[in-house]
C-alpha cells in the first residue's frame, strides 16, 4: 500500500495512470492510497470547461495548453465523451484533438466515458482530481460533453466554470433549458468568425446583464461573467480568455472562495463515501439474508410496496423505527 | 464498477486510410470494450497514450507498408518502458501473410488481415486478453 | 441571405421550355387502362402489394423500384429537351456524337515506387511498351507532404508511391521522358500538395527547355480528398484548402493551358462508404464553389468548364450506375447553361473517368471479382463515360499481379471488340426504367446540391461537419446491412464456401529509397542558395496571407530547390491547423 500514492507525489505517470485505472474499476485498494494523497491536494486550478458537442471544445483546450505552458505551468485534463448507451462500450475521442501534447511530459490527459459509473461521474472525476492536484498540476482542466445532468454534477468539483457556445445554430436555446448557462463563470463563443458570434454575444449580455466584455469582481466579491470570442482554429482569442480564467482565480483567492470550494469537495467526498459504504453494506446483507429475499420477493410479487419493505430493512439493520 | 477492457486504436504513421479502424472501433465498443481513438500516429505517441489511458490493447492500423519498421519500433519503446508484457498488442490492415510470422516475433500477438469478421476480431482480443491479462 | 438556389434557378429557367411529349393523350390513357386491367387480373396479389421493392446493394442509392416500368413513368418525356441525341444538349446519351465509335476507353496504368530514379526507369519501360499515357502515384510522406528525411516519415518512404521531395526529384523521375509527346496523370490528390508538386513538376519541365503550354496530363486538386477523406496527423482549414484548390485552377489555366486542373472526385468519397447520389451531389457541389469562385475573380466560365472533369466508382446497382451517369450529365448542363451562362457547349459537358468499385471486391473467393468487374464496366460502357478503369480481381488484398492487370486491360478489349456493343451510343436510351430512373436520380442529386447550397456551400458543409457525419451515418448503416446480410455480397455473406482464402500479397519495394532520399536532401540542402530559399518562402507566406494566387510564389519555392516539408510547413503556419470531425 502507498506504493501507488509514492509514485504519484513523485509525479510518475505510470503511478498515477495506475491508480486512476483502479478507480475506474472502483477498486478497494484506492482508498489506502487516496488517504496519502489527500493532504497534498487543494492547490491545483480546477476548470470545467462544457459546452454542446460541436462547439470546439477540445480544439479550445489544445490551444489553451500551449498558453498555460508558456507561463510555465503543468496541465492535466479529463475529457468525459459520451459513451454508447446500449452496450456499456464507449469510443473516446477527445484524445485526438490534443494529440500534440501527447509527447509533452507535462500535460496529462485522462479520457473517461459518461455512463456507466454507480454514482454518477462525478465520483470518479472527483478522485481523478485528486490524483492529478497531488501529481502537483497547475491547471486541471475537466472537459464535459455538455449533453446532460454531468455539467451541473460537476460544478461543484471546479473553482471557474467555462461555457463553450457557437452561434447560429440555435443550440444555445437548448443550453438554457438545461440550466447550463446559469452554472457559467464565462462564456466562450467560439468560432466567432461566423455570422452570428455578434448575435449570441449581445444576446448573452443582455440575459446576464453583464454591462461589457470585460470581467467584474464586484465590490462585494461576487463575480460577474464575463464573455470571450475566440476561433480555436487560429488561436484568436484565446489569450485572453485564459488570463481571464486567471482573472477569476485571483478573485477567488482574494475573496477566500479558492479554498472553500475545496473544502466543499471534501465534504461532497465524505458523503459520496459514507453513502457508498452504507449502501454497499445494506445490498451485501440484502444478497445473502433470507429474510431480506423473501421481502423482496414479496415486492417483487407485487404482494407489497417499495415503501412498506424499505422500513421493513431499515429497521431490522438499523434499529429504526418511523 | 468498471470492468471493461481498454484498447487503444490508431493508424500506424501517415496512412490515409481511416475506413478499417473506424469500422473495428464500432465492432469494439458494441461488443462493450472502451475504445480510445487516436488517428495517425507515430510509436513515440501511441505509447504514451498508452501509458496515460492504462490501456490493455494496443491496436495499430497499417496499410501504408511501414507494419515491420514502424510496428517494431512500436514494440521496442514499449519493452525499453518494462510495460510490454502488461499488455497485448494487434495489428492490422495490408499484411502480407508473408510477415506474419516475423510480426508475432517482434512481439505482435495477433495479426488480423482484411476481411476479418466483426465475431473474429471481437472474439480473438477478448481470448488473448483473457489469456495473458487476467 | 437569400440566394437562389440552384434548383431554383433551373426550374424557373426551364419552366417556359415547350414540351413536346413523346407519347400522345390517347396513348397514354389506352395504355393506363390496358396497365389496371393487367395489374389488378395477371398480377399476383403478393406482386402488387409489393409492387416497389429497394435494392441493397453495395454503396446504393436505395432508390425504390417497381416491378415494371412503362410508357406511364415517362410520360412527359420530351426527347428534344429531356434527352436530344449524343453530342447535343441536355448531353443525356453522350457528350460526342459518335461516342464510341469514334474514340475507345483510354487505358491507363498506374506506376510509381521506390526512389524517382526507380520510376524513371519503369515509366521508360512502359512508353517503350506503346504506352501513350501514364500515371505516377507518390509514396505516402510524400502525399501527406512530409519530406523523406522528416522522422514522421520513417519506415513509409517509397513503399506505396514514389518519393518526391524537390524539384530535384521531379528531374530525375523524368529524365528523358518526352514530356512534349505523352499525358502524364500526375496523382496528386489534395490541392495543398497539387500546389507544391505541379510547380516542381513544371519547374523540371522547364529546366528542360520544355514551354509549358506543350505539357499535357492532369491533376486530382479536390478538397473533397483532402478533408474530408484522408486520414491524417494536420489538416488546413477547409477554406484555405479551398482558396489553394482554386488558385490551383487559375494557374494553370492560364500558364498550361493542355492540362487538366482538376478532376472532380466522387470515386474516393463513395468508396469509403457513402451513396450513389451523394456521391454527385458533393461533387458538384464542389464544382459549382469552384466556378462560383473564379467567376468572383473575374473568369468567365465557359474559360474554366472547358477543362473541368469528374472522377466517378462504378458499384453493383448495374441501372442505378447508367442512369446517374447520364443524370449527371443532363444536370451538369443545365447547371453550366442556366446557373453560369455558358455559351460554349464544352464547357457544359460532364466528361468523366470512371472506376470499378474497390469496395465491392471480396479476398474469399477473388475470381469472383472478374465478373464483378466486367459487369461494372459493361455498366459503364452503357453509361457514356469517357475512360474507365477496371480493378484487379486481387486489388482488394494485393497490388495487382501483371497477370491480373492484364485480365482487366482485357475485360475492356473484350466489351470493346466482341460484344458490339460499343457500335450503338447509348443503347438504353429510350428504356421506361432507365429514362424514369434518370429522371429520378437527377432530381436527387439536385435536392443534395440544394441542401449543400442551403448550409452555405460545400466549404461550409466540410467545416461544419457536415459532409462527415452523412458519410459517417451511410457507412454505419452500410456495414450493419453487410453484417446482418441484407447487402448480399456472395462468397462472404451469402452462397460461402469453404475454399481457403488467399494470402494477402503486397508489392516488395525495394529497399534503400529512404537512405537515398535523406543522402539527396542532404546533399541538396548544402548545395542550393539557402538565401533564395529563405526569401521565397517568406514570399509564399506572404502570398498566403494575402489575396493573391500562391502559385507562382510555390514555383518559385520550387525554382530555388524548396523541399516539399519546407513548403507546407508555411501553409501550415500561415492558415492554423485544422482538426476534422470524426464520427463513429
Amino acid at each position: 500500500m502507498g506504493y501507488l500514492a509514492d509514485g504519484v507525489l513523485k509525479k510518475d505517470i505510470k503511478a498515477a495512470a495506475k491508480l486512476m485505472r483502479y478507480i475506474e474499476e472502483d477498486d478497494i485498494k484506492t482508498t489506502g492510497e487516496l488517504k496519502l494523497l489527500y493532504p497534498h491536494t487543494g492547490n491545483s486550478h480546477v476548470i470545467g470547461i462544457t459546452g454542446l458537442p460541436g462547439s470546439g471544445k477540445s480544439s479550445l483546450i489544445d490551444v489553451m495548453i500551449d498558453y498555460f505552458k508558456s507561463s510555465n505551468k503543468t496541465v492535466g485534463v479529463i475529457a468525459i465523451d459520451p459513451t454508447s448507451p446500449f452496450t456499456g462500450g464507449s469510443i473516446l475521442g477527445d484524445r485526438i484533438r490534443m494529440q500534440k501534447h501527447s509527447s509533452d511530459d507535462d500535460v496529462f490527459i485522462k479520457s473517461l466515458p459518461n455512463k456507466g459509473w454507480r454514482g454518477g461521474i462525478s465520483k470518479a472525476t472527483s478522485k481523478m482530481i485528486t490524483v492529478m492536484d497531488a501529481m502537483g498540476k497547475d491547471i486541471i482542466l475537466v472537459e464535459t460533453a455538455g449533453v446532460g445532468q454531468t455539467e451541473v454534477e460537476i460544478k461543484n468539483l471546479v473553482h471557474t466554470t467555462v461555457v463553450v457556445l457557437v452561434g447560429g445554430f440555435g443550440d444555445y436555446i437548448q443550453i438554457i433549458k438545461a440550466g447550463i448557462l446559469e452554472i457559467a463563470d464565462i462564456f466562450v463563443i467560439n468560432k466567432a468568425d461566423r455570422d452570428n458570434a455578434k448575435e449570441l454575444e449581445s444576446d448573452l449580455k443582455s440575459m446576464f446583464s453583464i454591462d461589457d466584455s470585460k470581467s467584474k469582481v464586484n465590490d462585494n466579491g461576487t463575480w460577474t461573467p464575463s464573455i470571450y470570442l475566440t476561433e480555436a482554429i487560429n488561436g484568436k482569442g484565446v489569450g485572453k480568455l485564459t488570463k481571464g480564467i486567471l482573472d477569476h482565480k485571483n478573485c477567488l483567492k482574494k475573496t477566500g472562495k479558492f479554498n472553500i470550494y475545496f473544502k466543499k469537495k471534501s465534504k461532497e467526498d465524505l458523503k459520496e463515501i459514507i453513502s457508498d459504504y452504507i449502501t454497499s453494506l445494506v445490498f451485501l446483507r440484502l444478497e445473502s439474508d433470507s429474510l431480506f429475499k423473501k421481502l423482496v420477493k414479496d415486492l417483487t410479487d407485487s404482494s407489497s410496496d417499495p415503501y412498506t419493505v424499505a422500513e421493513k430493512i431499515l429497521s431490522k439493520i438499523l434499529s429504526f423505527k418511523k | 464498477m468498471r470492468k471493461n477492457i481498454k484498447v487503444l486504436l490508431s493508424t500506424l504513421g501517415l496512412d490515409v486510410h481511416s475506413r478499417g479502424v473506424f469500422t473495428v472501433a464500432k465492432y469494439l465498443r458494441d461488443s462493450g470494450m472502451e475504445v480510445i481513438y487516436i488517428g495517425n500516429s507515430m510509436p513515440d505517441e501511441i505509447i504514451r497514450a498508452a501509458i496515460q489511458e492504462d490501456a490493455d490493447i494496443i491496436g495499430v492500423s497499417s496499410l501504408g507498408g511501414a507494419h515491420l519498421t514502424l510496428g517494431g519500433d512500436l514494440i521496442n519503446q514499449f519493452k525499453k518502458e518494462g510495460i510490454k508484457d502488461e499488455k497485448v498488442f494487434v495489428i492490422g490492415g495490408a499484411i502480407p501473410d508473408d510477415d506474419v510470422g516475423e510480426l508475432k516475433e517482434l512481439g505482435f500477438d495477433e495479426i488480423f488481415t482484411s476481411g476479418a469478421t466483426k465475431e473474429e476480431i471481437v472474439s480473438t482480443i477478448t481470448n488473448i486478453f483473457e489469456r495473458k491479462l487476467v | 441571405m437569400n440566394k437562389a438556389t440552384t434548383k431554383e434557378i433551373i426550374n424557373k429557367k426551364t419552366e417556359k421550355n415547350s414540351i413536346n411529349p413523346l407519347f400522345s393523350k390517347e396513348a397514354l390513357n389506352a395504355i393506363r387502362k390496358q396497365f389496371n386491367n393487367w395489374k389488378s387480373s395477371s398480377v399476383r396479389e403478393y406482386d402488387r402489394d409489393n409492387w416497389t421493392v429497394t435494392p441493397q446493394t453495395t454503396l446504393g442509392s436505395e432508390i425504390p423500384r417497381k416491378m415494371i416500368y412503362s410508357p406511364l413513368d415517362i410520360s412527359e418525356l420530351d426527347y428534344t429537351s429531356d434527352l436530344g441525341n449524343s453530342g447535343q444538349a441536355p448531353f443525356t446519351r453522350g457528350i460526342h456524337p459518335n461516342m464510341y465509335r469514334g474514340k475507345k476507353f483510354t487505358i491507363r496504368q498506374i506506376n510509381g515506387f521506390g526512389g524517382p530514379e526507380d520510376t524513371n526507369e519503369r515509366l521508360k519501360f512502359m512508353i517503350k511498351n506503346g504506352a501513350t499515357g501514364l500515371s505516377v502515384i507518390f509514396d505516402i510522406p510524400t502525399v501527406q507532404m512530409y519530406d523523406s528525411d522528416d522522422p514522421i516519415s520513417k519506415g513509409q518512404v517509397g513503399t506505396s508511391g514514389v518519393a518526391i521531395d524537390s524539384s530535384s526529384d521531379m528531374d530525375i523521375l523524368f529524365r528523358d521522358i518526352p514530356l512534349e509527346d505523352i499525358t502524364i496523370s500526375i496523382v496528386t490528390h489534395y490541392p495543398s500538395n497539387t500546389a507544391i508538386l505541379f510547380p516542381m513538376f513544371l519547374v523540371a519541365a522547364e529546366r528542360r527547355g520544355i514551354p509549358w503550354d506543350k505539357l499535357g496530363g492532369s491533376v486530382q486538386n479536390d478538397i473533397t480528398l483532402e478533408e474530408v477523406v484522408r486520414s491524417g496527423s494536420e489538416y488546413i482549414p477547409p477554406r484555405d484548402c479551398f482558396r489553394i484548390q482554386c488558385d490551383n485552377v487559375e494557374f494553370i489555366r492560364k500558364n498550361v493551358p493542355n492540362w487538366n486542373f482538376i478532376t472532380l472526385n466522387g470515386y474516393n468519397l463513395r468508396d469509403f462508404g457513402t451513396s450513389s447520389i451523394t456521391e454527385m451531389a458533393v461533387a458538384i457541389s464542389n464544382g459549382i464553389q469552384t466556378i462560383e469562385t473564379l467567376l468572383a475573380r473575374g473568369y468567365e466560365a465557359d474559360w474554366i468548364a472547358k477543362r473541368l472533369a469528374f472522377f466517378w466508382s462504378i458499384s453493383n446497382d448495374f441501372f442505378d450506375e447508367v442512369a446517374r451517369i447520364r443524370a449527371a450529365r443532363r444536370l451538369w448542363y443545365k447547371i453550366m447553361k442556366y446557373k453560369f451562362n455558358a455559351k460554349d457547349s464544352r464547357s457544359m459537358w460532364m466528361r468523366c473517368h470512371v472506376q470499378t468499385s474497390g469496395l465491392t471486391l471480396t479476398r474469399q473467393e477473388p475470381l469472383n471479382n472478374i465478373v464483378r468487374a466486367a459487369l461494372q464496366a459493361l455498366s459503364a460502357t452503357f453509361s457514356g463515360a469517357q475512360s474507365l478503369h477496371v480493378d484487379s480481381y486481387d486489388e482488394a488484398y494485393a497490388v495487382p499481379t501483371e497477370e491480373s492487370a492484364l485480365l482487366s486491360l482485357r475485360t475492356q478489349q473484350i466489351i470493346q471488340s466482341e460484344t458490339a456493343v460499343t457500335e450503338v451510343v447509348d443503347p438504353l436510351g429510350g428504356s421506361y426504367y432507365i429514362e424514369a430512373l434518370t429522371n429520378d436520380i437527377e432530381k436527387r442529386i439536385l435536392d443534395e446540391v440544394s441542401e449543400i447550397e442551403k448550409l452555405g456551400g460545400y466549404v461550409k458543409a466540410i467545416e461544419s461537419g457536415w459532409i462527415h457525419r452523412k458519410v459517417a451515418n451511410y457507412f454505419h448503416s452500410e456495414q450493419a446491412k453487410m453484417g446482418k446480410g441484407d447487402i448480399k455480397i456472395v462468397g462472404y455473406n451469402c452462397y460461402k464456401s469453404s475454399y481457403k482464402t488467399p494470402p494477402i500479397d503486397v508489392f516488395k519495394y525495394p529497399k534503400g529509397a529512404e537512405e537515398r532520399q535523406k543522402k539527396k536532401l542532404a546533399k541538396l540542402k548544402d548545395s542550393r542558395n539557402s538565401r533564395k530559399v529563405e526569401d521565397a518562402l517568406k514570399s509564399l507566406e506572404e502570398a498566403c496571407r494575402s489575396s493573391t494566387n500562391i502559385i507562382p510564389y510555390s514555383v518559385e519555392c520550387a525554382r530555388a530547390g524548396c523541399t516539399e516539408g519546407e513548403i507546407f510547413k508555411v501553409f501550415k503556419k500561415a492558415y492554423g491547423l485544422w482538426k476534422p470531425p470524426v464520427f463513429f
